[in-house]
């Protein structure tokens, strides 16, 4: 004899990409919420406030300034830090949160629950940067005329396409310390600061163990070394397009199916 | 959809179930078969019941030993987790979201089209008598009326097992009521349903099929009168106000059944082995008036005292 219930069901499980896009939206509506959205807005367009500032206080070319705009208040700082907060606390607010049981009885993979998490913070990330970025393209490159502006595009997508990797490398990876430790944010800023930050500016062949080299190579950048030691040892020369490019997306790889994999597997007990 | 299961196939079935976190054992050796439309999960706090739950509903591996819902093991089981509703113990939410929202929200992770999931949401805020708090947002809300939200996300699917973590926890008498008839409701509609609870007369309301669990072990298993008769077995205490209690004691050690008797300002304590017969017994004494009886209590359904005696 079957069991057989006469109730309205679902009449197929939710796909990868339905589940993915429901975590997306859950993510969407519960991050927009935060009390800490206005303030970290307010973080992200105070580069553009940075800019203008510099616009009309020290004047010089518009190419230059937003390249240093972009490098050191975007990449260097903003785009590390709202990667790792959002990245750490997207997936570790859920769990400390208990809010991750409501996720865990429901019928998705949860793999999807992590892996949409983590894609859906890259997508928010990248369009609140790329808004400030565009902001701080258009402050420094529009007084100098409209017809200078538009022949600097390509910098500005160039810039746009860096953020983007940023994003998706940094992201992914302080999802996977979400998964991974049960209190990741320190060592997450430790990492951000001490590591992407002091250690890929350091002379030497150090700069190549870090994230930071090779997004800066994007931009024709290396490592800012400075003082004594860049005397004794000479800064290393950027990396090249290919071997950049290679490595951030098999870091993102490694990093995002690391996340969705030990998510999947991890026992989390809320 | 829906893997089809036999009749034969024990709704709810542990063999060795042990869970383990750390160096602390949650559950120890738990054993059991039941099958029957609501079974109510019985203990004291840290007795295990989250933990059992946790582990019915996917939400945990077992450590040792196996778990199943319907034959099925539930960790990771997409298909079972399709049928199932589960309401967790601890009150949080997604504080941001309106109670429609979250409801919305929720029910299409099941798989359920965005029209349908609404509907849902609205019937199951209905049934919950929730309407007027749809657009409210949850961190807004009572804390009787997020326990009843917390019950709304999981029945709006119309789950076929229905797994609740102590429902009653933080509602007023007629939340109570409402709740328990709706989960009576709910298991004449053919929703299997089982609900855990430290509180023993919050789930002899609801059914009489019970599971008890103490410090990780299943004490006793089936219907809830021959726990109740297995606590009879065992001496039973009655506390008693009076204007004589010296008198009304020594009155009442002159019956078999009464073992013991302790006395303290204006009360006493009576330990019987025949709590029915001493009940009528104090009855009549109170009626005959000698002895100005004021109060009468059964220290007994406390559970910590039921399971003193179980365990011994």
């Amino acid at each position: 004899m079957n069991f057989v219930s006469n109730k309205a069901k679902p009449s197929v499980l939710p796909g990868l990409l339905e589940s993915g896009w429901l975590m997306a939206k859950l993510f969407l509506k519960v991050a927009v919420g935060k009390k800490h959205l206005g303030w970290l807005l307010m973080v992200l367009l105070a580069p553009v406030g940075l800019t203008v500032y510099l616009r009309v206080f020290r004047g010089g070319s518009g190419e230059v300034l937003f390249e240093e705009i972009m490098v050191n208040a975007y990449l260097q700082f903003l785009c590390l830090g709202v990667s790792l907060f959002w990245g750490v606390s997207a997936i570790r607010d859920e769990i400390e949160d208990k809010t991750i049981v409501y996720l865990f009885s429901r019928p998705i993979r949860r793999g999807v629950i992590f892996g949409g998490k983590i894609v859906s913070v890259i997508l928010f990330s990248f369009a609140i940067l790329s808004v400030g970025v565009g902001l701080s393209y258009l402050v420094a490159t529009v007084p100098e005329g409209f017809a200078y502006c538009t022949s600097k595009l390509y910098f500005l997508v160039k810039a746009l396409g860096v953020i983007w990797l940023a994003c998706m490398v940094y992201t992914s990876l302080f999802g996977l310390a979400g998964v991974l430790f049960r209190k990741p944010m320190l060592l997450a800023m430790l990492f951000a600061v001490g590591w992407e930050g002091f250690v890929s500016n350091l002379s030497g062949r150090f700069p190549m163990l870090t994230i930071m080299y090779y997004l800066k190579s994007l931009l024709g950048l290396g490592p800012d070394t400075e003082g004594i030691i860049a005397v004794l040892m000479p800064a290393l020369e950027p990396a090249g397009h290919a071997e950049s490019l290679a490595v951030i997306l098999v870091g993102t790889l490694v990093f995002f199916f690391g996340c969705v994999y030990l998510g999947a597997r991890k026992e989390i007990r809320v | 959809m829906g893997a089809h299961v036999t009749m034969n196939d024990l709704t709810w079935s542990a063999q060795g179930l042990a869970k383990w976190y750390g160096q602390v054992i949650a559950l120890n050796d738990v054993s059991f078969e039941i099958q029957a439309p609501i079974v109510g999960l019985l203990g004291p706090n840290g007795a295990g019941k989250s933990s059992l739950i946790r582990l019915l509903t996917g939400q945990l591996r077992p450590s040792k030993g196996r778990v199943s819902v319907m034959g099925q093991a539930p960790f990771g089981n997409r298909m079972l987790l399709a049928r199932m509703g589960y309401c967790p113990e601890h009150d949080r939410f997604y504080e941001q979201l309106t109670a429609y929202q979250f409801l919305e929200m929720l029910t299409r992770l099941y798989g359920v089209e965005a029209a349908g999931a609404a509907r849902l949401a609205d019937e199951a805020l209905s049934r919950l008598d929730l309407t007027k708090q749809r657009d409210q947002v949850i961190f807004t809300l009572s804390h009787g009326m997020r326990q009843r939200l917390k019950v709304a996300q999981a029945l709006a699917h119309q789950p076929d097992w229905l797994v609740l973590d102590e429902p009653f926890s933080g509602m007023d008498p007629i939340g109570r009521a409402k709740m328990i008839r709706l989960l009576r409701q709910q298991a004449e509609g053919g929703c299997r349903i089982l609900l855990s609870s430290h509180v023993l007369h919050e789930l002899e309301a609801v059914t009489s099929d019970i599971l008890l669990l103490h410090q990780g072990r299943l004490l006793a298993k089936g219907m809830i009168q021959s726990i109740r008769r297995l606590i009879d077995e065992h001496p039973h205490r009655i506390a008693l106000t009076a204007k004589n209690p010296r008198e009304l004691g020594r009155e009442l050690l002159k019956y078999e059944d009464v073992a013991r008797v302790e006395i303290e300002n204006d009360s006493l304590v009576v330990e019987t082995r025949s709590p029915d017969a001493c009940y009528d017994r104090i009855g009549e004494l109170a009626l005959a008036g000698g002895f100005q009886i004021k109060s009468m209590l059964s220290l007994d359904d406390n559970l910590e005292s039921v399971f003193r005696y179980l365990v011994k």
